[in-house]
């Protein structure tokens, strides 16, 4: 997974830098420096810094992290939980994997920290058990960080007890939501339930739970090490510190970028990624699954809270896709509620029948066995699902389906009158031709085609044999001298 | 603390214990529900708000919310009318109907289906909205009992929380996931294969016809039929209090004597009573229990006319099988004398008899195909059971205009019975019947009161101290599963001191049977049927088992004394312990 190197990095920064296996490489970038330095002040103090550094929850509803501690501090009795949300399963986001593979300590040490502020003795990390990697960095780190005194009985001599429990769960997106992971934590089966009661309040076995993100708890250490103060020179107002996107579709550099929130969007599409000269960009989709279209004349909006929730754009898993004309609005909105409907638990008849009815309505429409009348029907289903689940995932899931109706009417249209639209005949008629102008021969193109159908010899210009080529790029992203070009047939 | 708000323009205050769908009722709203259902009184509360049916709009909410599971705050401003609310909740019961096969013509719950009756009351006529694929599964069959049908299922988990948290034995949950969901035993097994003990609470609940019970009707039709045939049948205290609610009469009236009266008309050749049988199960009962009592018996002894609850402590409690009394059920006591007593005195051959039980119990019929309640020609006690139900359908078929019979009686010799008979309908009302019997019995001298009000209640779980003689007695009683579970983990600890505990599967015992008309949602109905049961033993001049002439006469004819070789191999049985799944 790439990581496209910004100014500002927090999270992203030692990813690659340090060893994810050695507590020792973590400790030379001021690991554990804010574990130190929080067992020295009083647990209220470290709640108050949270709160006056004003971070906010970076799993989509923004909810202010010393605001969820100092109300789950303030519950009566000792039995508390921490459960950090590592189960990020939103197609286009990788942000969870990155984080715990590429620097386990700094999530061991966020949990501890979030543990001690809060007043509570466990901790548990739910990961998806095909992360198999992630799950053995993290037993490492935890084994190692045991060894040294940051976790355990009498934690660094300060009195404080924490242990942390990984705990694998099966790779279900709905158990992302918090009341079905807690769920899940107890044994039970992933469902999630009517809220209040929040999990602050009842939680894990009943007792009040901070359940967080991952891209919010990671945030942690260095909110405690540098203070309150250096987070708010990150960002704008009421929107401290960096987030996590990540960038795929038709841009030349694809893969994870972290930028100060307020960044526009422009800047991270064609400043940071680039976007090649004969791209014809179509929009903009931010949100994964349960995410909308941002139209070109938007691009310019700066990545705030307030601007994710104005514009629906549910910004939870940080997933931007750059469509091209080659993305067909239908078909955009057919993967994504596809997946949501593969996904779905199940309870509630919203999300287990609704989205079922919204995928069946969206093939008909694909394959032109449907009317223009029918739009407004999916529209109108598509809404009703919005407003009657039960979480997040009913609530969310039909948001490609309303924004690609509302900016690419078209294709719809297209889809009720042919069964197919330009985008499928802009996608036939795009070649890759390699300019030998600009290619000196170093044969890296050749060496990432799958399909092994680039010839040619050292420092001389390489060509692609266009019948075996399968269009998948890699060429095109791999070459660095701009020498592969994207070509149009004529379109009849 | 009490709340203000506003519902549909009106404000009200109400405690802040109430949800919406509460609070509404109390000023003549009556929002839809459909997988809700509360019987806090059995604390069997369905909380899933998974139907999606009883939305309301609340002013500055981003989503509409679940009125059975939302409660009120102060200043809500709650509308349940909206057109929003009402789109959703039409878009919600359409899905719903989307997904189920409309066949209500021909389908079990025809009438009493509480999908059919929401789609009527929304004034769904007209097609429905949407249609797509829909989710068939196979049906399970393998049970004598229950049948579970996952394609009529709306997944409104009512079952699974009536298995799982009053009755506790956990064999319905959801299974799978998304669209194909069902609900079912783990890994989908046959029913047959699980720790099911068809105590039918399930049935009871379940609003659509996803779990209904096994129709032995043809097997009835087929005898009645049959010229060589001798057709009996005999009636569980429970029936005549509850079967005049499936013609639209009072509930809890008292309806034995239209209850023989129909029984007639469908064909039967005699019309005995179960209540014989209780009596008889009460000599029989009381005798176990003076000698264990004197002779250093086990101790406590538990009751063991309740099938359901039979196959739970063989599933779950088999290193405690000696504990509940070797007595057969009733109606299994009632076959086996029908088939010996009955015959012999009649000069019928027995196996041209055939033995009918309308019970409101669906554990009854997998009770009667028991390996252990049959002769050993291989006759079973009891041929065939019915369901209240069951029954009342029998009724419909044949035209019978119930509410308007002349009241009869019971067929001598096996019909008559005392007051103990009738209240094994009600929980607590097993172990009274057997106290006045074994009460005198210890003592030698007449009862002075015949009532042991102590023994009766409604609470799931009770005890109360009765005095024999000088001697004070504790008894333990219990109605449905969760509540037995605790009862027999005190007597695994060594708790329990109690020398004789009841147990009842059902609510409020058999009155609150998986076979009787449907009680849904209403603990009044169980109430007044309860009511109509004392009120029955109340009015009979005779209120002692031991009293009953008719059983007198089978003791000093045929059975000897109680506890005699014979009566122990007609009337006892032996338990099986069966594996933990």
């Amino acid at each position: 997974m790439d990581i496209i190197k910004t100014d500002t990095q927090i999270l992203l920064q030692n990813i690659g830098v340090i060893d994810p296996e050695e507590i020792s490489s973590y400790i030379e970038y001021d690991g554990y420096g804010a574990l130190k330095k929080a067992v020295q002040m009083k647990p209220e103090d470290v709640v108050a810094l949270m709160l006056e550094s004003e971070l906010r929850g970076r799993g989509g509803s923004g909810f202010p992290v010393g605001m969820k501690w100092k109300i789950t501090r303030e519950h009566e009795g000792e039995i508390k939980y921490i459960v950090c949300n590592a189960n990020d399963l939103d197609p286009g986001d990788y942000k969870a994997k990155v984080l715990v593979e590429g620097n386990p300590h700094n999530i061991v040490e966020a949990v501890i920290l979030s543990g001690y502020a809060v007043g509570c003795r466990i901790g548990y990390i739910n990961i998806p058990m095909e992360n198999t990697l992630a799950v053995s960095r993290l037993k490492k780190a935890i084994e190692q960080a045991k060894e040294h005194g940051f976790l355990g009985e009498n934690i660094l001599g300060s009195g404080f007890d924490f242990d942390i429990y990984i705990r694998v769960a099966t790779g279900v997106f709905a158990s992302g939501e918090e009341t079905a992971l807690i769920a899940n934590l107890e044994g039970k089966r992933g469902e999630p339930h009517h809220k209040p009661p929040y999990p602050s309040a009842e939680g894990v076995n009943g007792m009040p739970t901070v359940a967080n993100n991952i891209e919010t708890i990671a945030n942690i250490p260095y909110v405690i090490l540098h203070g309150a103060d250096w987070l708010k020179s990150i960002g704008c107002t009421d929107n401290y510190g960096t987030k996590v996107f990540t960038l795929s579709g038709k841009i030349k550099k694809t893969g994870l970028v972290e930028v100060p929130l307020g960044t526009s969007i422009r800047e991270i599409i064609y400043d940071l990624c680039g976007v090649a000269e004969s791209t014809v960009l179509k929009g903009v989709h931010i949100g994964g699954a349960k995410g909308s279209i941002l139209p070109l004349d938007m691009l310019d909006i700066p990545t705030t809270y307030e601007n994710f929730k104005k514009y629906e754009l549910v910004i939870g898993s940080g997933g931007i896709a750059v469509l091209d004309d080659e993305d067909c609005g239908v078909e955009l909105a057919k993967n994504y509620i596809s997946f949501a409907v593969q996904e779905s638990c199940g309870k509630c008849t919203a999300c287990r029948i609704g989205l079922k009815r919204i995928e069946e309505m969206l093939d008909a429409i694909s394959a032109g066995k449907a009317t223009e009348s029918d739009i407004s029907k999916l529209r109108e289903l598509a809404e009703i699902v919005c407003d009657s689940s039960l979480c997040g995932l009913g609530r969310n899931a039909p948001h490609p389906v309303l924004s690609t109706i509302d900016h690419f009417i078209d294709d719809y249209k297209n889809h009720i009158k042919n069964g197919a639209c330009p985008a499928v005949a802009i996608k036939k008629s795009k070649y890759y031709k390699i300019n030998p102008d600009k290619c000196i021969g170093c044969t890296a193109c050749s060496r990432v085609c799958p399909m092994k159908c680039i010839t040619g010899t050292v420092k001389n210009p390489h060509t692609i044999d266009i019948e075996k080529c399968v269009k998948c790029g890699a060429c095109f992203k791999k070459c660095n001298f701009g020498a592969v070009e994207i070509k149009r047939m004529e379109v009849v | 603390m009490d709340v203000t708000f506003t519902i549909n323009h009106k404000t009200i205050t109400v405690p802040d214990t109430y949800t919406i769908l509460t609070a509404a009722k109390q000023v003549g709203i009556n929002i839809p529900t459909l997988c809700h259902l509360d019987l806090h009184d059995m604390k069997c509360v369905n909380g899933a708000a998974s139907c999606r049916v009883c939305l309301v709009e609340i002013e500055g909410e981003k989503y509409l919310q679940p009125a059975c599971s939302t409660y009120v705050r102060e200043g809500m401003n709650v509308m349940t009318s909206s057109r929003r609310a009402v789109r959703a909740r039409r878009a919600m019961l359409e899905l719903l109907l989307s997904n189920h096969p409309n066949n209500c013509l021909i389908c079990e719950k025809n009438m009493h289906c509480v999908l059919q009756k929401l789609t009527s009351d929304m004034g769904i006529k007209r097609g429905i909205k949407y249609n797509g694929e829909m989710s068939i599964n196979e049906q399970d069959a393998s049970s004598q009992a229950i049948i579970r049908n996952p394609t009529k299922c709306i997944m409104c988990r009512r079952c699974e929380t009536m298995c799982n948290e009053v009755q506790t034995c956990g064999i319905l949950t959801a299974v799978g996931r998304g669209f194909k969901t069902i609900v079912g035993p783990a890994f989908n097994m046959p029913l047959a294969d699980s720790m099911c003990t068809y105590c039918g609470q399930c049935v009871a609940v379940c609003p659509t016809a996803a779990l209904t019970e096994v129709s032995n009707i043809g097997g009835v039709w087929d005898a009645l039929n049959d010229p060589d045939k001798v057709v009996l049948v005999q009636t569980a205290p429970s029936i005549r209090v509850a079967l005049g609610e499936e013609f639209g009469m009072e509930v809890g009236t008292d309806v034995t004597g239209k209850m023989v009266a129909a029984l007639r008309a469908l064909g039967f050749d005699k019309v005995f009573d179960t209540n014989y049988a209780a009596d008889l199960t009460v000599m029989e009962e009381a005798e176990e229990f003076i000698q264990r009592l004197q002779g250093g018996g086990k101790l406590p002894m538990l009751t063991s006319c309740c099938p359901a609850w039979v196959k739970f402590i063989e599933h779950q409690f088999p290193a405690l099988l000696d504990v509940p009394s070797s007595c057969k059920s009733p109606h299994e006591m009632f076959g086996a004398v029908a088939k010996t007593y009955y015959a012999e005195k009649n000069s019928i051959d027995p196996s041209k008899i055939v033995v009918v039980s309308i019970m409101p119990c669906l554990a009854k019929k997998y009770e009667a195909h028991r390996a252990e309640l049959e002769s050993e020609d291989h006759l079973a006690d009891v041929d065939y059971v019915l369901t209240t139900r069951e029954l009342a359908s029998m009724l419909r078929e044949a035209g019978v205009d119930f509410p308007n019979l002349e009241n009869e009686d019971f067929d001598p010799l096996l019909g008559e019975s005392s007051g103990a008979g009738t209240i094994f309908g009600t929980s607590g009302g097993v172990i009274e019947a057997v106290m006045r019997t074994a009460c005198e019995k210890i003592t030698g001298e007449p009862l002075r009161q015949v009532e042991f009000k102590q023994l009766r209640g409604m609470e799931g779980i009770r005890e109360a101290e009765i005095m024999i003689g000088d001697k004070p007695f504790k008894i333990g009683m219990a109605f449905g599963l969760g509540n037995a579970r605790k009862l027999l983990e005190s007597i695994e600890r060594g708790e329990a001191e109690y020398q004789a505990i009841e147990i009842m599967a059902c609510p409020g015992g058999c009155i609150g049977g998986g076979g009787q008309p449907y009680y849904q949602n209403s603990y009044d109905v169980l109430q007044k049927r309860r009511a109509a049961i004392y009120a029955n033993d109340e009015q009979k001049t005779i209120r002692k088992a031991h009293e009953n002439p008719e059983i007198i006469k089978l003791y000093d004819e045929f059975l000897g004394a109680p506890g005699s070789e014979r009566a122990h191999k007609l009337l006892h049985t032996k338990y099986v312990p069966r594996e933990m799944i």
